[in-house]
């Protein structure tokens, strides 16, 4: 920590040094007149690097040259320096020179000649002011970090309140949410919607037969291949519950949605799965589409979809059917 | 010091000891500066020289010296050139007759 005295009298300069020291200040910078003051700071030169050290300014008023107020004015402009509290030193305590003093950003004040007893008091004064400032501003820069944190960690959360463990696709809860919003925007817009429900044939005898940790296996890459069916980024596959999964398909006419569910349906069988020795995984697919109105509501879309699920699964499973 | 005159015992803090034997050879320049400033008229630089002593003699003690140095500048604002010559002699005098004790 330094203190910068700011002085263009050689007598006073070594006083006020002489009583600092007494004080305890230890590292003392003398400047003779405002511009070495400002070349010490570091601010005669544009860009360049200021003396972070100095901690405390004690400025005369009257100086030759560019005086007391106008020094000051210069160094308050610096970021760095506006908190850096300058106290000036004058014999003139006029009304007009003080308050251009503390116009240009002087904390304080101290009449020549110097009393040690009134300038311990004063340094004090403006150190205990600063570090309390600078406390508060730790604190505040503290509780934005803080604050940034929380809210990424409440991201996170959210994000992974929408996933489901064990495929990594997206969850029953964030469909119910995100088919909700896609229904009502669809009905703004008097657009088409569809939905897509997909159900693994025969799982339970998968199960059964080649066990639980294979079954989970078998349901992970079921999902990515369904996923990798879907091209459009707003486009994704939930896992519904068990063995089923679901896809919302903004803007999509019953016959594309047909498309999308045949490649996922071709997509599942290239998996070649296979389980109970010979069979092969496949995966049966029920759509629905419609364009939204007041008589309907996404939970019928979703039972029409269901429903085509059903007939798939009748007709002989590893096929689509549209509603 | 002019003999027969009184001394004039000043007690100044012992941690400036070091610092005011210069200090007074320095207000003895100011006296010298000062003569030939008035003596050419240079009003403006008693004015600086008063203004100094006035923010430094009473920090070393010595607040004659701050109260001359008030009187020097006021003088040199009016230009008066007896009221400064009456100063410049008053501080001579002072700094003559000055015993510097520490405590």
């Amino acid at each position: 920590m330094a203190i910068l005295v700011v002085e263009d009298s050689e007598d006073i300069s070594l006083i006020l040094n002489r009583f600092l020291e007494k004080m305890g200040y230890k590292n003392v910078m003398l400047a003779g007149s405002a511009e070495e003051a400002i070349d010490i700071i570091g601010l005669s030169k544009k860009g360049g690097t200021v003396n972070r050290d100095i901690e405390l300014i004690l400025m005369d008023i009257e100086l030759p040259g560019l005086d007391g107020i106008g020094a000051c004015q210069k160094i308050k402009s610096d970021q760095w320096f506006k908190e850096i509290p300058i106290i000036m030193l004058t014999a003139d305590t006029s009304a007009i020179s003080l308050e251009n003093a503390f116009k240009a950003g002087a904390i304080d004040y101290i009449t020549k000649p110097v009393k040690m007893v009134e300038l311990r008091a004063r340094i004090g004064s403006a150190l205990s002011l600063k570090q309390e400032m600078d406390r508060r501003k730790a604190s505040e820069i503290e509780l934005e970090a803080l604050t940034r944190q929380l809210k990424e960690a409440n991201r996170i959360l959210t994000n992974l309140s929408y996933i489901d463990g064990l495929t990594g696709v997206a969850n029953r809860r964030y469909f119910d949410d995100y088919s909700d919003q896609e229904w009502k925007k669809a009905f703004r817009e008097h657009s088409f919607i569809s939905v897509i429900i997909v159900d693994i044939d025969y799982f339970k005898q998968f199960n059964d037969t080649e066990g639980h940790p294979a079954g989970d296996e078998c349901l992970r890459r079921v999902a990515g291949a369904l996923s990798d069916a879907l091209r459009r980024p707003g486009d994704f596959i939930a896992r519904y519950g068990g063995e089923e999964f679901v896809s919302i398909l903004p803007n999509t006419t019953l016959d594309g949605a047909a498309i999308i569910g045949e490649t996922m349906r071709t997509n599942i069988c290239d998996l070649n799965i296979r389980f109970a020795q010979s069979k092969k995984t496949t995966v049966s697919i029920g759509i629905a589409g419609a364009i939204p109105d007041k008589s309907k509501t996404i939970q019928w879309l979703i039972s029409g979809a269901d429903r085509a699920l059903y007939t798939a699964k009748k007709s002989g499973k590893n096929q689509v059917k549209v509603f | 010091m002019a003999e027969g005159a009184e001394r004039i015992i000043v007690t100044v803090d012992s941690e400036l000891v070091d610092l005011i034997p210069g200090y007074l050879i320095n207000r003895r320049g100011d006296i010298e500066k000062m003569n030939a400033a008035i003596d050419s008229g240079e009003f403006e630089a008693i004015r600086v020289i008063g203004h100094q002593l006035k923010g430094s003699g009473g920090g070393y003690g010595f607040d004659f010296i701050s109260d001359t140095g008030m009187a020097l500048e006021r003088g040199a604002k009016e230009n008066n050139y007896e009221e400064i010559k009456k100063h410049i002699a008053a501080l001579g005098d002072y700094l003559n007759r000055l015993e510097t004790v520490y405590g």
